[in-house]
Order: C-alpha cells, then structure tokens, then sequence
C-alpha cells in the first residue's frame, strides 16, 4: 500500500513541475527577508522613526518563506486594555503570499488579552486582491487577532461594522468602569450603557481612506444606506463625499503609485488593480445605493482637518461646507462622531443645528 | 508502567524523576482525555438515532436502523471476498461504486488543493462486484447489489514534512441502474478507515504509530456511513440522509439533505439525536446562515453561533440573504 501511494504522490509532483510555476505561485511570494524586529518598532514608539521592512505574521499552517506579511507605513494606538502604546498598521498591504493581498488603510481595535501578547481586531477599507487578477473594493475585519500570528480577513457588511463599534464601545467602556471601580474612584460610568450610539466611526474610516474616490463613493453610499436607511445619513454622505475628492495628492496613498512596496511584484499588480476606477468591485459592500446623496461639489468649500483620537488613531478628512461658522460645527461633529466620543454626540449636534440648521451640520 | 511506584522509587535521582514524573503526567492526560471521549461517545449512542421531521425521513431512519443491524460497523460483512467480479474499465468501476465520473472526482479534488495539500484517489485499487443482479459493459443492469473497494490519499505538507493519510472504502450499493445511471432509490453502505503516513528517517513514507495507543485505535477504526439517496437518470434527487457512525471516535451524525431546486439546498445535521447545525447552499457552495446549535462537552455549555457565507465566502453581516 505504502508503495503505491508514494508511487501516485511522486506522479502527482512530477505532474505538477512539468506544468511549471502557475499563476499564484509567484504572487507575493516568498515573505521578504528584510524583516521589521522588536527594535524597529522601539524606535518607532520613542523618535517617531517609521520602520522599514515587512512585519511577518506566523502562520502555522505554512512554511517561514510563505508567512503573511504587511508592508506599509505604522502608526501608534493606545491599547486600552494594555495600558501602554503599540504599533500599529496604518497604510500598506497585507499579503498572503500565493494566495492574497489586502492593499488599503488598516485600523486597530484593542481587545482584552494577555500583556505578553496584545489581542485586537482589524479593520481594513481598501482592496482584495487575487492571484488571477480579481481585485474587489471592500470593508474587511479581522477579530481577535493575537500579535504576531496571522490574519483572517473577512469582508464584512456596513451593518455589521456598525454592531462591531458598538460591541467595542461597550467592552472598553465596562473595562473603563471596573478599573474605575477597583481604583474607587467616584466618577459614575454607567451613562455609557443608556446612550444610543450613532453612526460615524465607520463614515470617518471609510472617507479617511486612501482608495480612490469611486471606490470610496461607493462604500460611502453602501455604508449610509446600510446603516441609517433613507433620509438619515445625510451630512455623513456629504463628509464621505467630501473626503472622497480630496485624496488624489496623498504622497503615500498606497493606490497611487506613492508607496513603493518591496513585496514582490506588487507595485506592478497594484498598477495593473488601478487600471481603472472601481475595477472589479463586488459584493456585498459594493451595493450601491440609487441616487447617491452626494453635495453638489462647486457650491461647497473644502478644509483638511487632521484630529487624532482620544484612543488613538489619526484621520485627515476634507471637510465640505458654505460659511465658516457651520464648517468649524462640522470639523467638531466629524471628530466627535469618528473617535466615538459620545458623550460630546448632543453637545455637537446642538452646534451644528445652530451654526448650519442641521443636527449634522449639512448646509 | 506503573507511574505511582516508579516514581516513587526514584526519589534519589531527582533529575531522572523530573521527566518520569512528566512522562507520567501526559499518559495521566491521555488517560483522562480517552476517558472523556469514550464516555461521550456511550453518551451519544445511548441517545439514539434523531426523530426526522417528515415521513420520508424517518423511513430512511427506518432503514437505516435495519441495515445497521445487519452490518454494523464490520467492512467483512459487506462480503466484498464474496462478489463476482465486474469486468468493467477502472474509470466505469469507480462510477458505479461511487456515483460519480472519475474525472469529475479528481477535478473536485484539484479545485479543493492548496499548495500545503494534495489529493488524490488510486483508481487502480477500485474493484467491483456484484452480489446480486446482472453486470454488463456499462455497469449493472436493472437492480443489483454492488460491492467494491476504492482508496483516497491526502497529502497535508507542514513545514515541508508529508503528512499522508490514506483512506481505504469498502462499499455496498444497492438500487436500479438504467442504461448504466442509477435510477430510483439507492442504498449505500460504506465502510472507512484509515492509515497516517509520514516521511522516516530515510525520507520515505512509513506508517505513523502514535505512542498513545487510543489514537492508533481511533485511526484504525471503520467510520460506517449509511446513505439513502434518489437518483433521476444518474442526477441526484431532492432527499439523501446520512448516517455516520463510529464508536471508537464518538460518531454518531445524521446528516439530511434536501434539494430545494437546481440551486439551492439545505442540510441539516444532527449529532446523537439532537439538531447540530443546519446550513444552506446555493450551486454547491455555502450561502446564508450556518447556525451551529449549542452544546455541552465535558459539563462545558459550548454556546451556539452563526456564521454568514454568501457563494461560499464566510461574510461578516448582521442579515445573511439564502436566496
């Protein structure tokens, strides 16, 4: 028996090389050896020094030379649960060689887990692509990953983004309220449960983006209508919009070409994914609502804002408005809404009703 | 080994006790651990077999009940030894015996590889033969009771180390065949078990024999699978029920399966006798909700969850379209 079988495998295998390399075996592949260690990341806490190489990811289902990887540039997030600051992905690529890459801007979610090996979640809006050249435009989330080993990116729906804030929301603010709790303190925390959440952390993530405006215009409208049903998304539409205008002149946008990435093969398939806007945009993120809820472009002035959050996490937005007063309502709800802070959600819906005679700020 | 006495008797070479004492530890867990499997194991069969929602489904439990009372879980007793041979082209034999086209079976398998996995099916261990009816060029003429042999290999590299587990079948066929497609009502009695491979020292593969003697005996042990399925001029129909079951591993799965148009189907398993999961597909492959029921391991309430899969990509969604 053992005979035969050794006799089929060898067949198999002589089969396969005699077909040569196929398309996926090259896409990606091997991981590059020039790696990111835990000194890189040291710098990048303490001097701001952005590390350079790949940060690989093990995977114990494969072999070291085709271990995940990301590339691109990090940013610093404060990991509520560890009390301290990590590094984190901001702009860049992950790849899974042979198999995927997901190209875009990636947001961190701390989660609870042991000191020695932070846990949190994902969440990219950018781009999928596949060995056979198949590339779809989405929101994708990888929970409950464990520093230092793989991600499972999976697209998720507008919807689900949403609940995930929410769930999120309220695990940091529990664990906020046992640490106030077991440091006696008197501040009251339980107004945080009784607080209906609103949207704009996944508006905010999605505008910030690098992708291009189309695509960007797309999952902006998927989100709005997704998410707050007809009529209510309104101003955040206008935000995403705004934002998605104003992204062509990112030096390091990785869909530009200004990022220059050593994976192998990539600048040249990201150049080929580019090809044109909204190639191969699919799914379940790319339903798009009818008779977008877009400005009117030429009757709005446009502002950079730059705001990092309480939690971490750095966005630069464009910022649409008509007169001074209503666009600095604006700069203060987008904030407001893309870093969570709830309890300022009235509070700056109040200044946009009274600067822009709208509860968000749409003019 | 006795692990009490021997450690015990160590007690002045305190370096040779350490990896004794861990020696002892593991067989302690293995212990307990094949302790807990079989316990669960006696636990699901003494559930019983699920009481299926329709008529219909109970008359395959019905049948079911019956042949396993016959067969069990022996491959001897599918009398593979006692049938007359079927003279028929290996690629027509691994049809008849398996209810689909060889070449449609290795292109699932090519589609299912990886390039960590390997999968392949040696067609020249499929043997056939008849217990009753007719054999002819195509395969049986009206109805008959087929018997044959087939074996799958899979391949899993880690790391680049082989990791082969051989699968030996043993099945038992029993139904109308019309111009070589089965047509109506088919029983199918199968019985699996099998070998692990990995590379020795010299690199060639050799059969893996675990320490822990439970595992060897779970690797060794048949799986009997009991299919009842309607065939249209060699299309599948709209019901199949599975019955799986091992006691050596503990499995006792029901698995039904109801086409609900060309497209679309919904399986719902069962595990002893209580619902386990249910889950639809479209065109093959997964699409809507995979509810997976709660449930209870070791005292432990495992809590159920859902998973949403839309043309087969697990989706992360709050709704999760079937159609």
């Amino acid at each position: 028996m053992i005979d035969d079988v050794t006799r089929l495998l060898e067949q198999a295998d002589a089969q396969a090389s005699a077909q040569g390399p196929g398309p996926a075996d090259g896409f990606l592949a091997p991981t590059p050896a020039m790696r990111i260690v835990d000194a890189d990341y040291a710098r990048f806490l303490q001097a701001g020094i952005q590390p350079t190489g790949v940060a690989v990811r093990d995977d114990l289902t494969r072999p070291d030379h085709l271990d995940p990887y990301f590339e691109g540039t990090f940013k610093v997030v404060h990991h509520v649960y560890l009390e301290r600051k990590i590094a984190s992905y901001d702009k860049g690529v992950y790849a899974i060689p042979r198999e995927a890459a997901y190209i875009g801007n990636f947001d961190y979610f701390p989660a609870d887990g042991s000191s020695y090996a932070p846990k949190g979640s994902f969440v990219l809006v950018g781009r999928k692509l596949l060995p056979d050249g198949h590339s779809e435009t989405g929101i994708y989330i990888a929970e409950d990953a464990i520093a230092g080993f793989a991600l499972n990116f999976v697209r998720a729906t507008p919807d689900y983004l949403k609940d995930f804030e929410r769930r999120h929301t309220q695990a940091v603010a529990a664990f906020e309220r046992q640490k106030q709790a077991e440091l006696e303190e008197e501040q009251a925390a339980g107004d945080l449960f009784g607080q209906v959440l609103a949207m704009g952390f996944g508006a905010a993530i999605i505008g910030s983006s690098d992708l291009p405006s189309f695509d960007k215009l797309q999952l902006g409208q998927a989100f709005v209508s997704d998410v707050l049903g007809n009529g209510d998304g309104t101003a955040m539409m206008s935000m995403v919009t705004g934002m998605a205008g104003a992204t062509g002149g990112i030096d390091d946008n990785p869909f530009t070409g200004g990022m220059n990435f050593n994976a192998p093969g990539l600048n040249s398939i990201l150049q080929g994914a580019m090809g044109g806007a909204g190639t191969g945009s699919g799914g379940t993120t790319a339903r798009v609502a009818s008779g977008g809820t877009a400005a009117p472009a030429g009757a709005l002035k446009q502002d950079r804002y730059s705001f990092t959050c309480p939690l971490g996490g750095s966005h630069t937005i464009s910022v649409p408005y008509k007169t001074q007063a209503c666009g600095a309502a604006a700069k203060d709800f987008a904030r407001t809404y893309a870093c969570n802070l709830i309890d300022d959600f009235a509070k700056v819906q109040r200044q946009c009703q009274q600067a822009c005679g709208h509860p968000q700020c749409a003019e | 080994m006795n692990c009490f006495r021997s450690v015990a008797a160590a007690p002045l070479f305190a370096l040779l006790a350490a990896p004794l004492l861990a020696g002892c530890m593991e067989t302690m867990a293995q212990g307990m651990v094949e302790s807990d499997m079989r316990a669960r194991s006696a636990s699901l069969a003494a559930q019983g077999n699920p009481v299926l929602p329709t008529a219909e489904q109970r008359a395959a439990t019905a049948k079911f009940e019956s042949q396993f009372a016959v067969f069990g879980t022996d491959p001897a007793k599918l009398e593979l030894d006692r049938a007359t041979p079927c003279a028929l082209a290996p690629e027509k034999a691994f049809e008849m015996l398996r209810g689909v086209s060889h070449a449609e079976f290795v292109a699932a398998q090519r589609a299912a590889a990886t390039s960590t996995i390997t999968m392949l099916t040696d067609l020249k261990a499929v043997r056939v033969g008849l217990l009753s009816g007719q054999c002819g060029p195509d395969g049986p003429i009206g109805p008959a009771i087929l018997v044959g042999s087939y074996r799958d290999i899979m391949r899993i590299s880690v790391n680049g180390a082989p990791h082969v587990t051989v699968t030996n079948g043993v099945a038992r066929v029993e139904g109308v065949w019309i111009n070589g497609k089965r047509d109506g009502a088919f029983s199918t009695v199968q019985m699996i078990s099998s070998n692990q491979l990995s590379a020795g020292q010299s690199g060639a593969l050799q059969e893996q024999v675990h320490d822990w003697a439970y595992l060897n005996e779970i690797t060794n042990s048949p799986t009997a699978i009991y299919s009842y399925d309607e065939f249209h001029a060699g299309k599948p129909g709209r019901l199949s029920v599975t019955f799986s079951r091992n006691p050596v591993s503990g499995i006792y799965s029901t698995m039904v399966s109801e086409r609900l148009d060309d497209s679309y189907s919904i399986m719902t398993n069962y595990s002893g006798n209580r619902l386990a999961s249910e889950q639809r597909t479209k065109n093959g492959k997964l699409h809507g909700w995979l509810v997976i029921q709660p449930s209870v391991y070791n005292d432990i309430a495992i809590p159920g969850r859902r998973i949403c899969y839309q043309n087969g990509e697990e989706v992360k969604a709050l709704d999760c379209p079937s159609s």
